[in-house]
């Protein structure tokens, strides 16, 4: 470019589609505006709609003191911001920033083009943070509005006298989709390469391994989906549903949390199972919402059968990586041998995982009580084992003990000094289910009976049109499992003792009109309240579920399992790396057939107008229909009257209009 | 031409082999077709995609990739199709003056269906874009400097389109026969003292001459003066070499300019002839081995400046 153009850009330039590419950088700060900050989506909108104005309504470019100006002040606002610890959500945001700027600055095609292409990246990289059905669609809506600004680029400037850049771009998205079907279906799933974490403050939703009474307080105060689950043989009732998420089995006198000690022989423990396992029909499936946390939601007696899923110790489980985006895993229930039950209120007996000749270990990890603190409940427990002296009817005693005394189940309790449990058992009588399961578990351990914390969600929102269950953060709970001889490990919740609808009906029921649920979230609770928006949101639910299930965790199990499917019936024996290389070389050979047969017929096509095309087609019947062939060298008119001379009256008709079309056709353009 | 095997210079070699014509479709046989260098920073941006969606698993990045891949190998298609069927003619020869810019007329066409985004030129970095609706005759006159008089013929045509995303390019070189007539220079000369007055000495011989005098054709001869009678009774060409308004005809010949180099005095003599043709003057022009008697009018002018445009090329065409 010369120094005169640059100062005075051609004509062409200003007849580039700047509202197109307005409109694409507004519709990529609204898809990333959940994770960028407010200034820098403030910042962008101004630089865009300046940039635009200067362009279409002003004419000119950009000056360059301007220019400069603005990237110095994006620039030192960006690092005073995020500083420089590196993330991909600021790699994001700076792409924004970036593009943005650059958006004053387009020369000529090569710039724009460029613009277009970081914008098509911003918007898969948008998918990091956001896999919803409406992203989707406006991601679609990007891509569309970015290959329109290409077509201008590329096809003619001046579209209000061809119309055609609209019809090739739908062609081209037409055949591209059955592509992309098949690509997306059966593209081979690779491992994760390398890991950056997406977020810088990494905030992590739901259970943490760490578990005071306040936090559950907190979930409580959380409408937003935990999970869901779809069963495949008969949905549980709400109030079997203990999903197991933490092992807490550390007490510090105060909260209970994960044993930091024994946390590297628990990554040892850790079995990767690594392959689909099919454990039989009765499973379930699980939707988990992104949490940046590696735990998982399990009902009692289940086995892993998804290969995201790690085996850990204590009948937990977590997943290969952090939850960083919606997470899909399958679970199959053990068959369940009938056992006699203890004899204790809410008892439900466990099948045992923990191998017997660690017996030790596990004692001395589920009987650590610390003995500095709470003397009463320590001098409580003295008392009663002389009174008690078996294990199972003193447990019995300590369940009844919170339904008969003067417990309240409430999620406002008062605040309590050093001495928790003795505060909590004696005194105030009043806090929810942490409070209960954390004083239990002590109880039993002073007693001498292995016991541990089970941080975790109970029940959840049923929804009956689609049967599957919804877990919201508020489902949060807290109960007991303890080792009783004879029986083993057994799951006791003392919150189903002091409030039996928590169990039975969840928690906004068990609270009733004292307040405490969804107090943060008062839109949310107010859906709640009104049937008809309550309705609507579980219809919004169910497909964002579909939605979830079908494409947006479609992955290395959910192929492999299609591959299963579809082989079965003619290949039921080769390996999976096999049928991923049949299914996608039968899909590039249908491919390539398809183009060279379209192409063949394109050839044919562009050879001849439609009206030589008809003519020719119309010889070639009328030849067998009535053997009336035309000679070399004899003109279409000849060859009609020949043909009218014959004794077909009708094909001599058509043979007029078709010789009266062809005429049209050579010699009037 | 160095010779590499990328496609653009197999596409120059090939299209070298190739017999002039008059008249091209583009078709499978002659359109090359490749990524473009936009195309090759897309294919990165995929790659950039794909390794983001392996990363992070995430299903919905591969299916963006997987459409902006499908709608790359679909564009390949498309953007050949858009070529693909274009008729590409010249045969009008147009004219123009040395130091100019000649003209090409170029004839485009596409029957079947509508183009767009076509550039023609002749190398890559001037091309100009047009948009060819469905049977529509687009005239388009290629501008090229003409700085050697006598019979241009185009080197060879590029056309082509990264229609319709860019990602790829579509190109074709033709060696259209599109010619162009480039005349001298007009350059006023000074006359030598012998031709002043603008009239030389064979113009007062030719005074006394029969106004219907008959003389065997010459090269460089009007064929509007070929007496077509005789032609037939005798097999020979003869012209009449009657003009009207001899008696203040002007010969132009080669010694009138005081100028040693053969270019100016046709330079001179070009000037001359559009002088006297403005002013509605009758001139001949006599240079060595050209005679052609004294006439007016624009077909007159035509063949005196054709004959100053060959003069002396022993080739008739020439190529650029």
């Amino acid at each position: 470019m010369t120094k005169l153009d640059s100062l005075k850009p051609s004509a062409l330039f200003f007849s580039y589609p700047f509202g197109v590419l307005l409109l694409i950088i507004l519709l990529q700060l609204i898809s990333h505006y959940n994770h960028s900050p407010f200034w820098l989506v403030l910042f962008s909108t101004a630089i865009a709609g300046y940039g635009f104005f200067t362009y279409k309504v002003i004419g000119t470019k950009v000056p360059v003191s301007i220019r400069t100006m603005l990237v110095i002040i994006a620039v030192v606002i960006f690092f005073m911001y995020f500083k420089v610890d590196f993330s991909v959500d600021m790699a994001a945001s700076f792409l924004v920033l970036a593009s943005t700027l650059k958006f004053l600055e387009l020369k000529n095609k090569k710039d724009v083009t460029l613009f277009v292409y970081v914008m098509l990246y911003l918007s898969a990289i948008s998918f990091l943070f956001t896999q919803s059905f409406i992203q989707a669609i406006l991601q679609f809506v990007l891509i569309f509005a970015c290959l329109y600004v290409l077509l201008c680029l590329n096809g003619d400037q001046y579209l209000s006298k061809y119309q055609a850049p609209w019809s090739s771009l739908f062609k081209a998205v037409f055949v591209a989709g059955p592509i992309v079907i098949v690509c997306f279906l059966f593209f081979p799933r690779i491992a994760p390469l390398w890991s950056i974490p997406i977020k810088a403050q990494s905030a992590t939703t739901g259970m943490t391994n760490y578990m005071s009474p306040g936090d559950i307080a907190e979930l409580a105060q959380s409408s937003e989906r935990a999970f869901r689950a779809t069963f495949s043989i008969q949905s549980p009732e709400k109030k079997d549903l203990y999903w197991r998420g933490l092992v807490l089995d550390y007490f510090d006198g105060r909260a209970w949390s994960i044993n930091s000690s024994n946390s590297s022989q628990r990554a040892f423990n850790k079995v990767d199972l690594g392959v689909l396992y099919d454990h039989g029909d009765n499973y379930y499936e699980v939707m988990l919402e992104p949490s940046n946390q590696p735990w998982v939601y399990v009902l009692e007696s289940s086995r892993a059968s998804s290969s995201n899923v790690l085996v850990r110790d204590a009948g937990q489980f977590q997943l290969k990586t952090d939850a960083i985006q919606s997470t899909r895993y399958k679970m199959t229930f053990k068959d369940s041998e009938s056992k006699r039950q203890p004899v204790i209120p809410t008892a439900k007996l466990l099948q045992n995982n923990a191998k017997r000749k660690r017996v030790g270990v596990l004692s001395q990890t589920y009987l650590q009580a610390p003995l500095t603190s709470n003397f009463r409940t320590q001098q409580y427990i003295r008392d009663l084992l002389i009174s008690f002296p078996d294990k199972i009817k003193l447990t019995n005693y300590l369940m009844n003990k919170f339904a008969e005394q003067s417990y309240y189940y409430t999620l406002k309790p008062p605040r309590l000094g050093d001495d928790v449990i003795d505060e909590f058992l004696f005194d105030s009588k009043q806090g929810f289910c942490a409070h209960y399961a954390g004083s239990l578990a002590y109880m039993l351990r002073l007693a001498k009976i292995p016991a541990r914390v089970i941080a975790g969600y109970q029940g959840g929102e049923y929804n009956e049109q689609s049967d599957y269950y919804i877990v919201h953060q508020y489902d949060a709970h807290a109960w007991v499992e303890a080792k009783l001889p004879e029986f083993g490990w057994v799951r006791l919740d003392p919150t189903a003792m002091v409030a039996p609808e928590r169990i039975m009906s969840g928690l906004n029921v068990a609270v009733g009109e004292q307040g405490g649920f969804l107090d943060g979230s008062p839109i949310a609770s107010t859906v709640l309240r009104i049937s008809g928006l309550n309705w609507l949101r579980l219809r919004v639910d169910e497909f964002n579920y579909k939605w979830q299930k079908l494409v947006v965790n479609y992955g290395d199990d959910e192929q492999q399992s299609l591959l299963k499917k579809i082989f079965t019936g003619f290949l039921p024996n080769t390996d999976n790396l096999l049928r991923v290389a049949i299914a996608i070389g039968g899909l590039f050979a249908l491919l390539i057939s398809t183009v060279l047969l379209f192409l063949w017929y394109k050839n044919y096509s562009g050879r001849y107008s439609n009206a030589e095309k008809t003519y020719m087609l119309w010889l070639y019947l009328l030849t067998r229909l009535s053997g009336l062939k035309r000679q070399t060298g004899e003109t279409p008119n000849t060859f009609l009257l020949r043909v009218q001379s014959s004794n077909y009256r009708r094909l001599a008709k058509v043979t007029e209009k078709v010789t009266a079309k062809l005429e049209q056709d050579q010699y009037q353009i | 031409m160095k010779f590499s095997l990328l496609p653009e210079s197999i596409s120059r070699w090939l299209s070298s082999k190739s017999a002039r014509s008059n008249q091209f479709i583009l078709s499978q046989k002659n359109i090359y077709i490749f990524p473009s260098k936009m195309g090759f920073v897309f294919v990165l941006l995929i790659v950039l995609m794909l390794l983001t969606a392996v990363n992070y698993q995430n299903s919905l990045i591969y299916l963006f990739t997987f459409f902006l891949s499908a709608v790359f190998f679909v564009s390949i298609l498309l953007c050949f199709l858009n070529m693909n069927g274009l008729q590409v003619s010249s045969f009008q020869v147009l004219q123009c003056f040395e130091g100019e810019l000649r003209a090409h007329a170029i004839e485009i066409t596409n029957i079947s269906k509508s183009s767009l985004g076509i550039s023609l030129g002749v190398d890559k970095g001037s091309m100009n874009q047009m948009s060819i609706d469905q049977g529509v005759k687009n005239l388009h006159n290629l501008l090229l400097p003409a700085d050697k008089r006598g019979l241009h013929v185009l080197d060879r045509l590029r056309i082509e389109s990264t229609f319709p995303f860019g990602f790829i390019i579509a190109w074709t070189w033709l060696k259209l026969d599109s010619k162009v007539l480039i005349f001298p220079k007009p350059v006023e000369g000074e006359r030598s003292q012998s031709g002043a007055g603008g009239v030389s000495k064979g113009s007062s011989s030719l005074l006394s001459e029969d106004l219907t005098e008959l003389k065997p054709y010459q090269q460089g001869d009007s064929a509007s003066r070929i007496v077509w009678k005789q032609l037939a009774a005798k097999d020979q060409l003869i012209i009449r070499s009657h003009e009207q308004g001899t008696k203040d005809s002007t010969w132009l010949t080669w010694g009138l300019y005081d100028v040693a180099s053969i270019e100016k005095k046709l330079q001179h003599l070009c000037f001359d002839i559009l002088d006297f043709h403005r002013k509605q003057h009758a001139y001949g022009l006599d240079i060595p081995g050209i005679l052609i008697a004294p006439s007016k009018g624009e077909r007159h002018k035509y063949e005196c400046l054709r004959a100053l445009a060959l003069f002396g090329l022993n080739t008739e065409e020439r190529v650029g």
